[in-house]
């Protein structure tokens, strides 16, 4: 059954890693929804956060490629539902500052009053969607939205886990 | 112990302590300088007259010998030439080791003059790519590429070098191991996994074994004899795995596949249990890979735990090495009740294999009796490269490989042009040993020019060109699958191949028939200089069995 995908890849931190592990999915045309790349805990280290659309097998198969590759040390691949996401989302806006303090009141995000207006929210991928769709009344000068980042909630039989 | 070196003379020296005794090439403006040091060096280098054919001379070398094989080409062109190479030696799993240059190290990025991004256009077809940026990594990434190379599944490694790093001097330190952190290429077998596989196997009625490369490059073949003797079921092949057991063994009923042979895609549909060893289950093999997975149970035992449930979705795989696999299996199995020679299946398998294994299908067939002649002069130890196409299906029909790396084919690229530049370098390797060429016309003349290799360097191999004017393989698709619509694959009877091998200062023939073959063929052994032996063949001739694609390995067009 196709579904969202988090795949939890810590790899060596140097140029060029987040190209193969990029070149598997395109090679099998699927397109990732979502990456995000940080420095892991430990030197040298980075930990990529990727979502695709997939079934069991697939996803099963792409851990186990993505493992493959010497650069990465280790793959973690869970269901989305098993995990606790957030995305992060910068908005530069134009228009009603009471409106827009509003909307940031209702969703929790903090509007940073400068020069310009600057919305800052973060939380789960669906309601950045939801609070995207309230910003359309605005003239919106600039929105950078970061992707998903995720930790697994608790191991279940449905997380596959290979390396290390 | 430190010496002040310049890069390329660090990549020499760091070559030399692998050992490497040959290097397969062509020199460019980038690579100036290693040739250079290479000059000072007692590493012989074989030059190639096109970097695919270099990539493919290292490839038959380390095919043929288990060593790692080295080519190296110059930036751009140079290097896009290799890549053809390298994917052949990658999709063999084949341990190569491929050098370019690479312009210098400002330059890189900026479109320069034979410039390209190399590192970017091999990475999808090697193990690993390295590009040292200064002299200090060479010595650390030469001895873990060939560690990578040659460690765990095999493969192609990678190692750009740009032209300023190679020209750079620093104090050089060099490492006696290395560490490559994420790389685990030795994987133990879980014995517990290998005591249900042995439980498959004793509550299966039919079993079949199938060996495919790995078990070619592991030499796992006498145990995997030991495992079927004592339970008297039959060893078939893939095409990559030929060889890897003797295949005149009582037990063994050749390949199966799209060219396998009738009895062995007979018994492996017949079959409750497919035990597979060091294969991947490759399209070609299974054809509809879901009637071949239907009705039985698939083991798969593999040493790349990505190959797992890859092609077959409901197998049981065990992964870990293959030596220690099979012997914990055969222990196993050895504790548990064995079949005897009057199991049913062994009768069926022993009948099948009776009737049909020197029957040949079709009608006024040369090639197959060619390729029975070579078998029959040619020593067990001797060794035969194929090309891609008819003359390599009927080599896998009728060529019986008797030992390990005695049988070299593109098998996962199918590379036309593969053949000979792979027979020069198993010469190389197995200097001592006869090598032939089994190609055909249009196959040989994608890299023909290697006959200036062969005479200038003394590397003397036999071509034996199934020679039909048409690109054969097309041809008989065209015919059989396509109604008789050709296009585009009739060659004509151009070039006079003995005419172009005497060109090159070869010998060359043109045989009629299969006794004159024997006669020329025995002087080609002979031969100090590379020997082509033209052997005209009817246009007609079709390769049967042949499973058309999509089909099941049990609709065989004989």
């Amino acid at each position: 059954m196709k579904r969202e995908r988090v795949f939890f890849i810590t790899v060596a931190d140097k140029p060029g890693v987040l190209f193969k592990i990029t070149n598997i999915f395109r090679r099998r045309n699927f397109n990732i929804e979502s990456v995000t790349v940080g420095k892991s805990l430990a030197k040298d280290e980075s930990q990529i956060v990727i979502t695709i659309n997939a079934d069991d097998e697939e996803a099963d198969s792409f851990a186990r490629m993505v493992k493959k590759l010497i650069d990465v040390y280790e793959v973690v691949e869970a269901p989305k539902e098993s995990c606790y996401t957030q995305e992060l989302l910068l908005a530069k806006l134009e228009g009603s500052k009471e409106e827009l303090r509003e909307i940031a009141k209702n969703y929790g995000a903090e509007l940073m009053e400068d020069d310009s207006l600057i919305l800052k929210y973060s939380g789960e991928p669906s309601n950045v969607e939801g609070l995207v769709k309230q910003l359309s009344r605005f003239k919106i000068i600039h929105i950078s939205r970061t992707g998903i980042t995720a930790v697994v909630k608790e191991d279940g039989k449905d997380i596959l886990r290979f390396g290390r | 112990m430190a010496s002040y070196l310049s890069g390329a003379q660090a990549l020499v020296k760091a070559l030399e302590r692998e050992k490497v005794e040959v290097i397969f090439g062509i020199p460019g403006g980038a690579t100036l300088t290693f040739y250079d040091a290479l000059k000072d060096s007692s590493i012989r280098h074989v030059l190639a007259r096109h970097e695919q054919s270099a990539a493919h001379m290292a490839d038959g070398y380390a095919r043929a010998s288990g060593k790692v094989g080295v080519c190296t080409s110059t930036s751009g062109p140079g290097a896009t030439n290799l890549l053809t190479g390298i994917a052949t030696a990658y999709l063999d799993s084949s341990p190569v080791i491929a050098i370019t240059g690479q312009v210098a190290r400002d330059y890189i990025g900026k479109d320069a003059f034979q410039e390209i991004d190399t590192v970017g256009i091999f990475t999808p077809v090697v193990k690993y790519a390295f590009q040292p940026l200064s002299v200090s990594e060479i010595p650390f990434d030469v001895k873990a590429a060939f560690y990578i190379a040659t460690t765990g599944r095999q493969g192609p490694v990678l190692i750009d070098l740009p032209k300023d790093v190679q020209a750079e001097k620093a104090e050089i330190e060099f490492p006696e191991r290395v560490e490559i952190k994420g790389y685990r290429p030795y994987v133990r077998p879980d014995p517990e996994v290998i005591r249900e596989a042995a439980k498959l196997i004793i509550q299966s009625q039919k079993p079949v074994i199938l060996v495919g490369g790995g078990a070619v490059k592991s030499e796992v073949g006498p145990k995997v004899v030991e495992l079927a003797e004592m339970l008297m079921i039959p060893i078939a092949s893939t095409l990559m795995g030929k060889g890897a057991i003797p295949e005149n063994h009582f037990l063994a009923v050749g390949p199966i596949g799209m060219h396998g042979t009738y009895h062995a895609n007979t018994l492996i549909m017949e079959s409750d249990l497919v035990i597979g060893i060091g294969v991947r289950f490759s399209d070609r093999t299974t054809m509809d890979t879901k009637e071949f997975s239907k009705d039985r149970m698939i083991l798969h035992f593999d040493i790349d735990p990505t190959e797992a449930r890859k092609n077959i979705v409901n197998e049981f795989p065990v992964i870990g090495d293959l030596n220690e696999s099979i012997s914990m299996l055969v222990s196993e199995i050895r504790k548990m009740m064995p079949y005897t020679k009057d199991s049913p299946w062994y009768k069926r398998v022993k009948e099948l294999k009776e009737y049909y294994e020197d029957k040949i299908f079709g009608e006024n067939v040369l090639s197959p009796f060619i390729i029975k002649k070579i078998r029959e002069i040619l020593h067990e130890d001797d060794i035969v490269t194929t090309e891609v196409g008819q003359a390599q299906a009927w080599a896998e029909l009728f060529y019986k490989a008797l030992r390990p790396r005695t049988f070299i084919t593109s098998g996962g690229l199918g590379t036309m042009g593969f053949g000979f530049p792979a027979a020069i370098g198993a010469k190389v390797a197995k200097f001592d040993k006869t090598v032939v060429d089994i190609a055909g016309d249009g196959s040989f003349l994608m890299t023909s020019n290697s006959l200036a290799t062969s005479v200038k360097e003394g590397i003397p191999v036999v071509v034996v060109i199934l020679d039909n004017a048409v690109l054969g393989m097309i041809a008989q698709w065209q015919r059989l699958v396509y109604n008789n619509r050709y296009i585009a694959s009739s060659l004509g009877e151009t070039p006079n191949f003995p005419a172009l091998a005497k060109a090159y200062g070869a010998e060359g023939v043109r045989v009629n028939g299969l006794e004159d073959f024997e006669k020329y063929f025995k002087e080609a052994v002979k031969s100090d200089v590379t020997y082509v032996i033209d052997v005209p063949i009817s246009p007609e001739e079709n390769v049967f069995p042949f499973v058309p694609a999509g089909k099941s390995l049990k609709e065989m067009i004989v």
